[in-house]
């Protein structure tokens, strides 16, 4: 559960996979984004997409990068730049995401593959003097700050994996392999948290351990 | 040649915290020079540089100080971490905001001198010391937190002063947490330079018998020089999380040998007794230079590290070089 082998099944000898599907949600994630651009009347042909990861190599980062590429690809877009935002820890990322900005003026999305670089997305665009909306930004997780740039217009969109699906289903799918032999992959997550509705739901159920 | 029939200038130039500042100068004009239209010195980056760079900074000069008193402490970061824990933990049971910071503060001194009671009493080294502490503190605060990212805004709570008094803007430009690295710099610079504990701090870091023979309780010089240390990390943490609303178990992680180096590339010696607040500082100055520099240049991250070596090996090998000058010089 939670992450899968880069190749699924014929990478690892698995039962079974419950967990999101990163490329599906990144690439869902993306064309969130790239239709709020569309929707401004911005050219997406001189678009550049820019991804922040916490660890650029690791499994997560790549995946999720290859579900944006993959939008980028129908929407026409082809400058991208993936970056170091230099770990977990959030001074660090946000510095890193804020001097980026700075240097890369033409930047039109800026995307957190994690859920750190989504933390810090706003506050890395207020301190880069962008006013909400002026970069479409969006990401991964349901952490306070990223709700609280959607709800400032900072942030477009984050994914939810809804982990709470991944621990209960985990054991769901234990019970029913021992009872009938039952091995299904199931994509718990992907979804796409874009609206104060949603916003006010998760906020509700996450003091419950639940969103 | 003697010392006295030195010029000023060859002075300069043979004391330790020079070869760091020409790496300093160097390293600005030149990003300030070849980044693209710039933008190094936008002040828009300016402000980023100084506000976050300088909270790292602010530990950076604590762990020089003890550096110069002959220890180490890998803790930094796993102290503020739980620092910060400690800070959300009094936020949420509505404690007022500057008792909170207080409170924080006396937290990060008390564990800086666990770090330098253990040190000195079961007379292990900092290095081993501080290891432990390091994995403990972290921890700790991952255990009670469960690991988990929470939610401090300080701003929901009224308070006039508080916020400005950690991340506001002097005359609506200047970073508060510049200023206060300023201000930390110069007081750990007086008690350096200008204060008798100072003197005490160089001997016991120099060579800590002859220390003693000189009636100096160079048990109670470490153990202050921890506490130093601690309590700037407490104050970082108050600083951090209110800028950041938010507390993460993955706060200050990576710091401590950033710490080391800023320290290392302004000219502390690794055996003790030997740096100054000014090298230090500008140490500090100058890791923050290259995090920025090299991202606003366009380069690709991974060269941050490469950078960094480059700049620590220099320094290492200047400070020796200016060390045989100055031994030849006073012969």
């Amino acid at each position: 559960m939670n992450n899968d082998d880069s190749e699924g099944a014929v990478g690892n000898p698995r039962l079974c996979y419950i967990g999101q599907s990163e490329k599906a949600a990144a690439y869902r994630l993306a064309r969130r984004l790239f239709d709020e651009a569309k929707a401004k009347g911005i050219d997406l042909s001189k678009a550049h997409v820019a991804m922040a990861a916490e660890v650029p190599g690791a499994n997560y980062a790549k995946i999720r990068a290859s579900g944006i590429l993959e939008a980028m690809k129908e929407y026409g877009i082809t400058s991208y730049e993936i970056i170091d935002a230099g770990g977990l820890e959030m001074t660090t990322v946000e510095a890193r995401e804020t001097a980026y900005l700075l240097a890369h003026p033409e930047t039109t999305f800026l995307i957190g593959l994690g859920g750190i670089c989504t933390d810090r997305l706003t506050a890395s665009l207020k301190a880069a003097g962008k006013q909400p909306g002026e970069i479409i930004a969006g990401g991964f997780d349901t952490t306070p700050d990223t709700l609280a740039g959607i709800k400032e217009g900072y942030v477009t969109a984050t994914i939810d994996q809804q982990q709470y699906l991944q621990g209960y289903f985990a054991v769901y799918v234990l019970y029913l392999y021992n009872k009938y032999g039952f091995t299904p992959n199931i994509d718990t997550g992907g979804y796409l948290v874009d609206s104060p509705e949603k916003i006010a739901l998760i906020e509700k159920l996450s003091p419950e351990h639940i969103r | 040649m003697n010392d006295g029939r030195m010029s000023l200038g060859r002075k300069l130039l043979l004391s330790r915290s020079s070869s760091v500042l020409i790496v300093l100068v160097v390293l600005v004009l030149g990003f300030a020079i070849l980044s693209p239209e710039h933008r190094f010195v936008d002040p828009d980056n300016l402000k980023v540089l100084l506000s976050l760079g300088s909270e790292f900074s602010i530990i950076a000069l604590g762990v020089g100080l003890l550096m110069v008193c002959g220890e180490f402490d890998l803790s930094v970061g796993s102290i503020l971490v739980f620092c910060s824990f400690v800070f959300l933990r009094l936020f949420e049971a509505q404690v007022p905001l500057f008792f909170v910071a207080l409170t924080t503060i006396l937290v990060g001194a008390a564990l800086g001198i666990i770090n330098g009671l253990i040190t000195v009493r079961a007379q292990i080294p900092s290095f081993v010391t501080t290891l432990g502490t390091m994995m403990m503190w972290r921890g700790l605060a991952l255990l009670f937190s469960g690991g988990e990212q929470k939610g401090c805004d300080v701003s929901t709570v009224p308070s006039r002063y508080f916020l400005p008094f950690f991340t506001g803007r002097i005359g609506g430009v200047f970073p508060a947490q510049a200023f206060w690295f300023i201000v930390f710099a110069v007081f750990l610079g007086i008690l350096l330079h200008y204060h008798r504990f100072g003197n005490w701090i160089y001997a016991t870091g120099d060579n800590r018998d002859a220390a003693r023979a000189m009636g100096i309780n160079t048990d109670l010089v470490k153990t202050v020089c921890f506490m130093i240390v601690g309590v700037l990390c407490g104050f970082v943490a108050c600083a951090q999380i209110a800028r950041t609303a938010c507390f993460t178990s993955r706060a200050g992680e990576g710091w401590e040998l950033k710490a080391v180096a800023a320290s290392v590339v302004g000219g502390t010696s690794l055996r003790g007794g030997v740096g100054s607040m000014v090298g230090i500082f500008i140490g500090a100055l100058t890791i923050s230079v290259i995090e920025n520099g090299l991202v606003v240049m366009r380069i690709p991250y991974f060269w941050t590290y490469v950078v960094f070596g480059l700049v620590i090996l220099f320094s290492v090998l200047s400070s020796m070089y200016i060390e045989k000058k100055q031994r030849e010089a006073h012969r």
